[in-house]
């Protein structure tokens, strides 16, 4: 069958919305994560949402991002807005919940299964092989509902994003709410972690959020430029490793961060010719 | 004379490289534009050419499990009286309590890690269990015991 006649499939064309969708919200905010190094956070909240939708799963919730996206951004907002007062500070903090919440779902998932193939339901998880093409119509919804809330948040107060990424400290001492918006970034990032997961998997997700803001800062400087070849970047990809994965039948997240890698590549290529001029 | 050595001395290096990634991408849309114009996707999508007919064995691993969990899970009343061609095991699960075998085929995604089953009735001669086969035939609902499920109605069965 050829690509064209896929696209027939509503499946199809739902994954493709959905995904290009979910691809430009994580470049939207890979970029002020990358830039506050923050790069792993991606990776550590995608495994609370791992967590989260073991318990899901095992409470039997007709859709598990009723749980995940909640509990997402309560431990994005946490992580995030912890500040120097921490008992645990940064990268620890990170680890420390990311890992747990990764056995404590795996050993739900064990001990309380609720389907015969466990093996299955965390592979989907973990790895997003299949999961962006059997998509529920509420999961369609909600994934392009909370899309657009992002986008539209990330346009109204880009300004104040630009602004907490570079000096938060300088908007609180220019009298700006710099804790709100911090705690904004976060829970985007919350909700961008969790629609993520159904994309390319808890353990891709990372990739997704960093690898094409730090493609398009090998070749931009300016933070609108990176911004804009960031989500250009992130759409292009997350379109080419469905389509491939579609017609090869390769695991579509795997497909899909393979692509960003490649990418990536050729963007450190071009970004040393530039500097060379 | 002056100005032209004005103007070159504003051409900063991050100016050049932008207006380079901005001629290549402009280069790629409008190649991107005039493949699409020659090709014209959307009458293709729009104009589907057999929406009657799902010939399953001529899909990648992961449409075919796509599919599958479309015509299951989702949209499995969409799929009646449509001709469904798949190929997969062939799995036979006994059921006690209603003294009758329910026969699938079983078929898994690209990764391997994940399967769906098609069940299906078929009136002829049947291999063992876990051979691969061929199976062709009109996809239809029924009731059992107060739920409804969905089958393939098998007109032909090939070993594969």
């Amino acid at each position: 069958m050829s690509v064209w006649e896929y696209l027939q499939f509503s499946f199809v064309q739902n994954a493709l919305i959905v995904g290009v969708l979910v691809a430009l919200c994580a470049a939207l905010i890979g970029v002020p994560l990358v830039l506050k190094r923050y790069s792993f956070i991606g990776d550590g909240l995608s495994h609370i949402a791992f967590g989260g939708m073991a318990v899901a799963a095992v409470i039997n919730l007709t859709n598990n991002l009723y749980l995940i996206m909640p509990l997402t951004v309560a431990a994005a907002v946490s992580l995030l807005t912890a500040g120097q007062n921490a008992k645990i500070k940064g990268d620890a903090a990170i680890a420390l919940i990311s890992v747990a919440a990764l056995a404590f779902g795996y050993f739900l998932l064990n001990t309380f299964s609720v389907t015969p193939n466990i093996s299955a339901d965390v592979c989907t998880s973990l790895f997003g092989s299949t999961s962006i093409l059997t998509l529920k119509q509420s999961d369609i919804f909600l994934c392009i509902g909370m899309s657009v809330l992002v986008i539209a948040v990330y346009l109204v107060f880009y300004n104040k994003i630009f602004a907490v990424t570079f000096d938060a400290e300088f908007m609180k001492a220019a009298g700006v709410k710099s804790k709100a918006y911090e705690i904004l970034v976060a829970a985007v990032i919350g909700i961008v972690v969790s629609l993520s997961m159904r994309l390319v998997g808890s353990l891709l997700t990372s990739a997704l959020v960093i690898f094409p803001a730090l493609s398009a800062m090998r070749v931009f400087k300016n933070f609108k430029a990176v911004v804009l070849c960031s989500a250009a970047v992130s759409v292009a990809c997350a379109l080419c490793g469905i389509l491939i994965s579609i017609v090869w039948g390769t695991p579509v997240g795997a497909t899909i961060v393979l692509t960003e890698v490649v990418i990536f590549g050729l963007f450190c290529v071009s970004g040393l010719k530039f500097k060379r001029r | 004379m002056e100005q032209k050595i004005e103007r070159q001395a504003e051409q900063t290096p991050e100016k050049k490289t932008g207006r380079t990634v901005l001629s290549v991408t402009l280069a790629l849309v409008v190649v991107v534009g005039l493949f699409l114009v020659i090709t014209k996707p959307w009458e293709r999508i729009a104009n589907p050419k057999n929406t009657d007919y799902f010939d399953l064995t001529a899909m990648s691993a992961n449409m075919v499990y796509a599919q599958v969990n479309d015509m299951i899970n989702i949209r499995p009343e969409a799929y009646i009286g449509k001709t469904v061609k798949a190929r997969g095991q062939y799995s036979v699960r006994h059921d006690g309590s209603a003294d009758k075998d329910y026969r699938s085929v079983v078929i898994k995604d690209a990764a391997a890690c994940c399967a769906s089953g098609l069940e299906f009735v078929y009136e002829g001669d049947l291999p063992p269990a876990e051979t691969t086969v061929q199976i062709e035939g009109t996809f239809d609902r029924y009731e059992e015991r107060g739920r409804v499920y969905y089958h393939i109605i098998a007109a032909s069965l090939v070993a594969v």
